[in-house]
C-alpha cells in the first residue's frame, strides 16, 4: 500500500480507515457533514503531514486550520473530486509552499546547540537516533526538506512533487539528492565514531 | 513501529542509509504525535468566523463604493459633454478663443491673482494640482564598493561559505556596512532555514527570545539579514504584500512593514529583490523600528567573499 493511502486510511486515532472506497473507485467520505467530523476523519493525519514539512507545530496547526476552514466553505466541491483524501493532502503542501513567501521572516528561533546529543551507532537508542535525524532534517533548507518529506513520507513521485513545487523533476532529484547529503554529513560531523 | 514501505528508486546509493533512517524517523513521529482535535476544531472555527467577518466587510465596502459611484456615473451620463469652459460661464456662448502667442500680455487678469479674486468675478478655471514631481530613485547602496572580508564578522563569511551552492549562487552576501545608528552588538548565525545569515543581539534592545516570544528587552536578534534562494516570480510575488516600498535606480526593490503584518510586533522586516541577483529573496529585519529598517536597507552593501 502507498504511504498516502495508507495515510488516508488512518483514522483521528490510528484506527481503521472510516472512508471506504466505492466500487467505482472513487472515495466516499461518509459521516463528513460538519466540521467535528471533518476534524475526526482528517484532522490529525493532516496536522502529521504538516509538522513533517514545516519546522514549527504550531505553524503547522496554523496551516491546517487554514485548509480546514477552506474545506468547509467548499465541501460540496471537494467531496465530489475523485479522492478528497488526497486532494486535501495537497491543499496542505500547497499551504506550505505559500506560506514560504508570506510576510515572516523565516529564522527558526529553537538554537540547534539545544538539540539533544545522540550518537548513531548506539543500538540501545534508536529512538532518539530517530528524533535526532528529525531534528537534523528541520536544519536542511525549505525546498530540500520539502522534497525529502514528501518523497520518503507521501511516497510522492518526483513529477508530483514537481508539479506542487512549480519546478522540474530535476530540480526535486537534485534537491532530495542535495537534502541527503546534507543529513548525512550533519550526522557525520555530530558523530565522529560515525 | 510502523511496517516500513518499500525504498523508492533512483537513491543515490551512499544515501540510502539516512534515507531509510529517516523514512523511519517520520513515520515513527507521525504515530507519535498526538494532536488535539477540540483545539483544531476551535482554531477552524475562530478562522470561519474570522473569514465571515472579513466577507461581510468586504460586502458592506461594495456596497457602499456602489452606491457612491452609481450616482456619479448617472451624472456622467446625463451631461456626457466635456466642458472645456469654466464652471459658471453662460453656455451657448462660444468661448473666448485664447489670445495668440504673440499677443503680449502685460497684466494677468485680476481674477488670477491670488487673494484678489472677489464674490462677482467670474469663476476661473480650476488650476490643475500641481503635481509634485517624482523624486529619482536614490541610487542602490549596494553598488557601492563591497566590503572587504576583514570589514564583517567572520561568523558571516562562515556562515555563507556553509551555506548551500545554491545559495551561494542565487545570493550573495549582502550586509549592513556599520550598525546604521543601533548600538553596538553582538554578531550570531541564527537558524534560518538552513540558509546563509547574520543576526545581531543587542542587549536590552527589543528582541524575540529562544520560544519566538517577543519582549522589549530580549536584546536577541535584534536586527539581521539573511539570503533565501527562491524563483525570481516568487520573489516579485512576495514584495507587493508589503505596505510600504522602495525602489532603486538599478531596478532592485523592497517592501517592507511589521512582520507578518501584525501591528503588535517591535519586529519590522523587509523583503528586499536586488535586481542583479532577483532569484534571492533578502530578509532584513528590525526590532528597533522602520526608521532603523530603513537605515539598515541603505547601508547594505556586497561582501568580498572570494579568498583574497
Amino acid at each position: 500500500m502507498r504511504a498516502r493511502d495508507r495515510l488516508a486510511a488512518t483514522g483521528a486515532d490510528g484506527g481503521p480507515d472510516p472512508a471506504p472506497r466505492r466500487p467505482s473507485g472513487r472515495t466516499a467520505v461518509p459521516g463528513v457533514w460538519d466540521l467535528e467530523s471533518l476534524v475526526a476523519w482528517k484532522g490529525p493525519q493532516l496536522v502529521r503531514l504538516a509538522r513533517a514539512l514545516l519546522r514549527d507545530p504550531h505553524q503547522a496547526e496554523d496551516v491546517v486550520q487554514d485548509v480546514l476552514a477552506t474545506c468547509v466553505r467548499k465541501w460540496s466541491r471537494i467531496q465530489s473530486v475523485d479522492d478528497p483524501s488526497a486532494y486535501l493532502n495537497r491543499m496542505v503542501v500547497n499551504a506550505v509552499t505559500s506560506l514560504r513567501r508570506r510576510a515572516w521572516r523565516r529564522e527558526w528561533l529553537s538554537d540547534p546547540a539545544e538539540l539533544p546529543e545522540v550518537h548513531l551507532d548506539d543500538s540501545s537508542s534508536g529512538h532518539a537516533e530517530r528524533q535526532r535525524c528529525l531534528a537534523l532534517l528541520r536544519r536542511l533548507p525549505d525546498r530540500q526538506r520539502i522534497a525529502l518529506v514528501l518523497r520518503l513520507y507521501e511516497d510522492m513521485p518526483d513529477e508530483e512533487i514537481a508539479d506542487l513545487l512549480g519546478c522540474s523533476t530535476g530540480t526535486v532529484r537534485s534537491n532530495a539528492h542535495r537534502g541527503l547529503a546534507t543529513l548525512r554529513r550533519l550526522i557525520a560531523e555530530e558523530d565522529p565514531r560515525a | 513501529m510502523p511496517e516500513r514501505p518499500p525504498t523508492p528508486r533512483g537513491h543515490h546509493p551512499g544515501n540510502e542509509d539516512v534515507a531509510t533512517l529517516l523514512r523511519a524517523a517520520l513515520h515513527e513521529d507521525a504515530h507519535a504525535c498526538r494532536v488535539d482535535e477540540q483545539g483544531l476544531t476551535a482554531g477552524t472555527r475562530s478562522r470561519l468566523r474570522r473569514q465571515q467577518r472579513h466577507r461581510r466587510a468586504g460586502l458592506a465596502a461594495a456596497v457602499v463604493a456602489l452606491a457612491v459611484a452609481v450616482p456619479l456615473s448617472v451624472q456622467a451620463l446625463s451631461d456626457p459633454t466635456v466642458r472645456t469652459t469654466p464652471a459658471g460661464t453662460p453656455t451657448g456662448t462660444p468661448a473666448t478663443p485664447a489670445p495668440a502667442a504673440t499677443t503680449p500680455t502685460t497684466t494677468p487678469p485680476a481674477t488670477t491673482t491670488p487673494g484678489s479674486a472677489t464674490a462677482s468675478a467670474p469663476p476661473t478655471p480650476a488650476a490643475p494640482t500641481p503635481v509634485p514631481p517624482t523624486p529619482a530613485p536614490l541610487p542602490a547602496p549596494w553598488s557601492a564598493a563591497p566590503l572587504a572580508a576583514s570589514e564583517v564578522p567572520a561568523l558571516a563569511l562562515e556562515a555563507w561559505a556553509e551555506a548551500p551552492a545554491e545559495s551561494q549562487a542565487t545570493c550573495p552576501l549582502l550586509l549592513p556596512a556599520g550598525t546604521a545608528g543601533a548600538p553596538p552588538g553582538e554578531p550570531r548565525r541564527p537558524d534560518f532555514s538552513g540558509e546563509w545569515a547574520v543576526t545581531w543581539d543587542v542587549p536590552g534592545t527589543p528582541g524575540r527570545f529562544g520560544d519566538s516570544s517577543e519582549s522589549p528587552t530580549a536584546g536577541r536578534s535584534t536586527y539581521g539579514v539573511a539570503g533565501v534562494p527562491f524563483t525570481e516570480a516568487e520573489v516579485a510575488e512576495s514584495l507587493p504584500q508589503w505596505p510600504f516600498q522602495q525602489e532603486w535606480s538599478d531596478g532592485s526593490r523592497a517592501g517592507y512593514g511589521p512582520e507578518g503584518g501584525d501591528p503588535e510586533t517591535t519586529s519590522t522586516l523587509a523583503y528586499l529583490q536586488v535586481s542583479e541577483h532577483p532569484g534571492c529573496l533578502y530578509n532584513v529585519w528590525s526590532h528597533l523600528g522602520q526608521e532603523h529598517l530603513e537605515a539598515l536597507l541603505e547601508s547594505l552593501r556586497y561582501v568580498r567573499t572570494d579568498p583574497a
